[in-house]
């Protein structure tokens, strides 16, 4: 944080400006205070044209690595598009599905990608709701891998449809033949809550950044500043604007928790309307909500890590920011073993045929080292490394958590669609997944497409909600009680 | 003289206060001040208001037609479209319930938005009165005015410790190219909706190939149909095998014949012609020319083999299956039979 | 003239099914059913609207084949119908039959992942017919492209027929006048295929007379399956 730029006005008659209270005059106080703003970003208050500044560098001028990155990425999504024309002129059977398997890497995919997009909104509005003042810096970055993980997500129906052409048909549109689809289906209520879940997240993204576009409409000049103030809509910052803005946040917020925790468990039912063994437990919904926002916080913890490297925004993102995440993905991991052990117990302890055939192929069969791995990355990882606030707050040792956390979901939902589908009750229908290469090409072109788009994001839009930041600091301060200074959070 | 604003800028929320109880003093009314900044602080904090904003109301407005929405996709969608799915019936209310909670959340929230944006009058098409160092932390205070009175405003904002004060007339430009933009996209957006509404509605119809359209079989009528190798096995059951003897033939009594010739009249003389010869008027456009019924090559065949080809066809011709029943080929092959003389 | 209701039903009897496979020939020359290559089979894509199911018993040298003709069960509550999202297959509550329509599908397969019997296949490619193959083709059928699910349904074409024909002539349907390709082909006669509401046909009075050999696939399910199979053997396997 280059201390020797901040900015300070002449002092005014009246009043000095909330970034320019002087420090207490006693020693001890003083060092105290000093201590809290190095720790803590809502203590340590700068002129908010120094914060933009620490915002808006890093998204002026690009590395060449940069560059080289989105030239990668760009391949990547290439490479998905192709192949997935290439499926869809040569039929599904590309794939490595067949029967009964006939579900497999790219439900995954979709299962994972909105999984990951579950920890967003839950940063954004569920810890805004409970008033957890540390998600201020970290909430747009969060959502923003919501928007693109959905993004990707939805694609995903579309490339496991064996007429892609025909896809219109899912959408209840009038016409002439008078044909509709049906909400008997699980498959329809997906798309009504990711619809629901995909636009409004993308709206609650967009009503947060007004503010902050307005910022870059302020700070920049030609081309981009006529791109800035088409966005920001001639936002003001007046007090009906912001009272209508508050409320909307509000009622985004309070309304997008429960489509959060709907849009994951209609997801599960994907699977658990299924007579099929492995999937027909009446424990998904609340299983698959919980390993989602246990997936999505890695993934946020994975994207911040990366973000703060790499953009240099050490100002905004600090340990407690990172140690209230991995502290959230311990109790999730946690949370997930209550929830895993649950769907597990009851089959084992029932020991139906067709359930003791699957337990067996997953402990002992062919598919054991995924089974374990999945274990270990999901339960034992997490419980062993998380108690420890070093750990926690070392963000090397975070960010190899959190990636081995991503592959024990993506390793649950693979044990859950293809790998469940290999058994059923007529043994003579059994069957094997194999992958093939058009699966992995279309996974990996995805999430390149993912990336790229979330890089590109960070640099157009900033990726820190700056106005919150302003906010957060104007209202917080420090209370002396005694001879200690008390961190003072917002009453509202 | 005209009304004009006035924009004071300050660094400090104390100052600020501090401009608008000077301005409540002079006596300017609360409706004409407006405060701006760059983080939301509360009009109480200023001494100004409280702002009752109509968002809530609307979101509620907006899930009242989400929960509409809602009702024609399950229970309209089911009614207009009554088909039976897996024991279930036909208004299932579990699946509609799911449906029902998420379109009520997205009418609801889209209502919101559409309500901020529109309660707020965004986009803003007019210029306001703005500095940019609003984004940067400061507060401004706006006052909208006439001009005579802009001297004592100034002079209340200096008292204060403004930073600056900025004038601006009230009839002011419209940025010509937002308005461009946001007029642009929605007229876009609706001759969209009308255009695909029209392909919807088979008013608008592109004729694309559709996948099963064509079908490699060969339909009934449908020539050519080759004549069975030499060897291979028969088709069908006892009564096509040339030279067993067929089941149900029916004797050649006078009504047979009678049947029989009208049968043959209606079906077999065009190509074949009234005598059999082969030289109807259809048959003159064939090649090979329909077979002489006359000839020996044709009245030596088992009554069994007349059977096969008038059921099956032959080459071109086509099956009768759909035309005659058993009982009527027996009647026509009675007649084809007198024919030789 | 509206039609009525017929409880279309099959009975399988395990002690006359000798394993021949001349059903899954049939069905596959009347309903236009693709031949798949060896490569497509080690992939799991073996397309047989019947199947012969042959489970071993017994250990060497006592060992027996017992063999299970299973097709689509045409269920009562069919547990692949209420998740297709496009109508694609629904039920028909006058035939009790379990209806594909090949031109709605989009391909989304859940009807298979949800159906316990596994009998329901996917064209994961344009079916390939050779030239003269074509000629073989049953124009009754549509031959499926690529992306679309399909089963067996009672040879349907077939009940279509026979209807049309009987309202033709202005009389209803006697048992005997509907028969799917594999009944029509078996050769020691183990399939019977009729109208369970009707008392005079062959399949209430198998179901009538062998009550004890009878029983349904998988029927603790709760699906209602409209195939009754009869145990064979001295074992009643």
């Amino acid at each position: 944080m280059p201390e020797e730029n901040i900015s300070r006005p002449s002092p005014t008659e009246r009043g000095l400006p909330y970034w320019e209270q002087p420090l207490p005059e006693d020693k001890e106080l003083a060092k105290q205070e000093t201590e809290a703003r190095k720790d803590n970003l809502l203590l340590d208050v700068r002129a908010p044209a120094d914060v933009n500044r620490y915002m808006m560098d890093p998204m002026r001028r690009q590395s060449r690595r940069f560059w080289v990155l989105c030239v990668i990425l760009a391949g990547g999504v290439l490479m998905w598009w192709g192949t997935w024309l290439y499926q869809a002129i040569n039929g599904i059977g590309v794939e490595g599905i067949g029967r009964p398997v006939m579900w497999a890497v790219y439900i995954v995919n979709f299962v994972y990608l909105i999984g990951i997009g579950h920890a967003g909104t839950f940063i954004s509005a569920a810890l805004r709701v409970l008033k957890f003042e540390w998600r201020r810096p970290i909430s747009r970055a969060a959502e923003t891998v919501t928007l693109f993980a959905l993004s990707m997500a939805a694609v995903y129906p579309l490339i496991h449809l064996g007429r892609v052409w025909k896809f219109y048909w899912l959408l209840p549109y009038p016409n002439q033949r008078q044909l509709w689809p049906s909400y008997h289906s699980p498959l329809l209520w997906d798309p009504t809550a990711i619809l629901t879940y995909f636009s409004c997240s993308i709206l609650f993204a967009y009503i947060s950044l007004i503010p902050d576009i307005a910022m870059m409409r302020d700070h920049t000049t030609g081309r981009w500043q006529a791109f800035y103030r088409i966005f920001a809509l001639g936002w003001r910052g007046t007090e009906k604007e912001w009272a209508h803005h508050e409320t909307t946040q509000n009622v985004f917020s309070y309304g997008i928790i429960p489509v959060m925790f709907s849009v994951h468990t209609i997801v599960s039912w994907d699977f658990s309307m299924a007579l099929q063994a492995g999937w027909h437990s009446t424990i998904f919904g609340p299983y698959f909500v919980v390993g989602a926002l246990f997936s999505g916080t890695g993934a946020v913890i994975i994207a911040l890590i990366v973000l703060r490297q790499t953009m240099n925004l050490k100002f905004f993102l600090r340990p407690e920011h990172f140690n209230g995440m991995a502290m959230f993905m311990l109790v999730l991991s946690l949370t997930w073993d209550y929830f895993y052990f649950n769907d597990y117990m009851a089959p084992w302890f029932a020991g139906a045929p067709v359930d003791r055939t699957l337990n067996i192929l997953l402990q002992s069969g062919a598919y054991a080292p995924f089974w374990y791995t999945m274990l270990i990355c999901n339960a034992l990882i997490p419980a062993l490394t998380l108690w420890s606030k070093k750990i926690r707050t070392n963000l090397t040792a975070l960010f190899i958590v959190a990636v081995l956390v991503q592959v024990g979901m993506y390793l649950e939902r693979i044990i859950i669609v293809p790998f469940s589908l290999a058994r059923n009750e007529l043994p003579f229908s059994w069957g094997v997944y194999t992958l093939q290469a058009p699966e992995t090409m279309i996974t990996i072109g995805t999430f390149c497409f993912l990336i790229l788009a979330y890089i590109i994001f960070t640099r157009i839009f900033p990726i820190i909600p700056l106005w919150e930041v302003y906010e957060g600091q104007a209202l917080h301060g420090l209370r002396k009680v005694g001879h200690y200074l008390l961190h003072l959070k917002s009453a509202e | 003289m005209a009304d004009i604003h006035l924009l004071g800028l300050f660094n400090n929320l104390e100052a600020a206060a501090d401009a608008i109880d000077r301005l409540h003093k002079q006596g300017t009314g609360d409706e004409k001040i407006l405060v701006l900044s760059g983080s939301p602080y509360k009009p109480e904090m200023l001494g100004r208001p409280h702002y009752h904003g109509k968002v809530g109301l609307a979101s509620l407005g907006g899930a009242l037609l989400g929960m509409l929405l809602a009702a024609f996709l399950t229970v309209g969608i089911f009614l207009l479209y009554p088909l039976i799915q897996g024991g279930q019936p036909l208004i299932p209310i579990p699946p509609s319930l799911i449906v029902f909670f998420e379109v009520i959340m997205l009418g609801m929230m889209w209502a919101a938005f559409t309500s901020m944006l529109v309660l707020s009058g965004m986009p803003v098409f007019k210029a306001q009165p703005y500095d940019p160092r609003i984004t940067e932390g400061y507060i401004g205070v706006q006052v909208t005015l006439d001009e005579k009175l802009s001297g004592q405003v100034e002079q209340a904002f200096n008292d204060a410790g403004t930073m600056g004060v900025k004038r601006q007339a009230l009839a002011p430009a419209i940025d010509l190219n937002f308005r461009r933009f946001w007029g642009g996209g929605l007229a876009v957006l609706t001759i969209g909706a009308v255009i695909t509404l029209l392909f919807f509605y088979d008013v608008l119809k592109i004729n694309f190939p559709t996948n099963m359209n064509e079908q490699f079989s060969y339909g009934y009528e449908q020539g050519p149909r080759l004549a069975a190798p030499a060897e291979s096995v028969p088709v069908q059951g006892p009564d096509l095998i040339a030279g067993e003897p067929a089941s149900l033939p029916v004797p050649s009594s006078p009504n047979s014949l009678q049947r029989g010739k009208t049968l043959f009249g209606i079906n077999c003389v065009m190509c074949h012609g009234a005598g059999g010869t082969g030289n109807g008027a259809v048959g003159a456009f064939f090649n090979p020319k329909p077979f002489n019924l006359t000839s020996s090559a044709v009245q030596n065949l088992q009554d069994n083999e007349l059977f096969l080809v008038i059921t099956q066809g032959f080459g071109v011709m086509p099956p009768a299956a759909e035309n005659l029943s058993p009982e009527e080929r027996w009647d026509v092959i009675n007649y084809v039979r007198t024919l030789k003389k | 003239m509206a039609l009525p209701v017929h409880k279309w039903t099959m009975i399988i009897d395990l002690d006359r099914c000798t394993g021949c496979g001349a059903c899954v020939v049939a069905c596959h020359a009347e309903n236009n059913v693709p031949v798949q290559t060896e490569r497509e089979i080690t992939r799991l894509r073996a397309m047989h609207w019947i199947r012969i199911e042959r489970y071993w018993q017994g250990a060497y040298p006592d060992v027996q084949a017992r063999f299970l003709p299973v097709q689509c069960q045409q269920c009562g509550d069919a547990p692949c119908e209420s998740v297709c999202p496009v109508y694609a297959t629904n039920h028909s509550p006058t035939e009790n039959l379990n209806l594909q329509t090949y031109n709605r599908c989009v391909g989304t397969r859940y009807c298979q992942n949800n159906d316990p019997y596994k009998v329901r296949f996917f064209n994961f490619f344009d079916p390939d017919f050779e030239d003269s193959l074509t000629n073989q083709l049953n124009p009754d059928v549509t031959v499926r492209t690529a992306g679309i699910m399909e089963k067996c349904t009672f040879c349907v074409q077939r009940i279509r027929r026979a209807e049309e024909d009987a309202l033709s002539r202005g009389v209803s349907l006697k048992d005997g006048d509907v028969i799917p390709a594999c009944v029509q082909t078996c050769p020691p006669g183990a399939l019977v295929f009729g109208n369970l509401n009707d008392p005079n046909s062959q399949v209430a009075a198998a179901l009538r007379e062998q009550e004890q050999r009878s029983f349904r696939l998988l029927e603790s399910l709760g699906t209602d399956p409209a195939i009754y199979y009869l145990k064979g053997g001295s074992s009643h396997a």
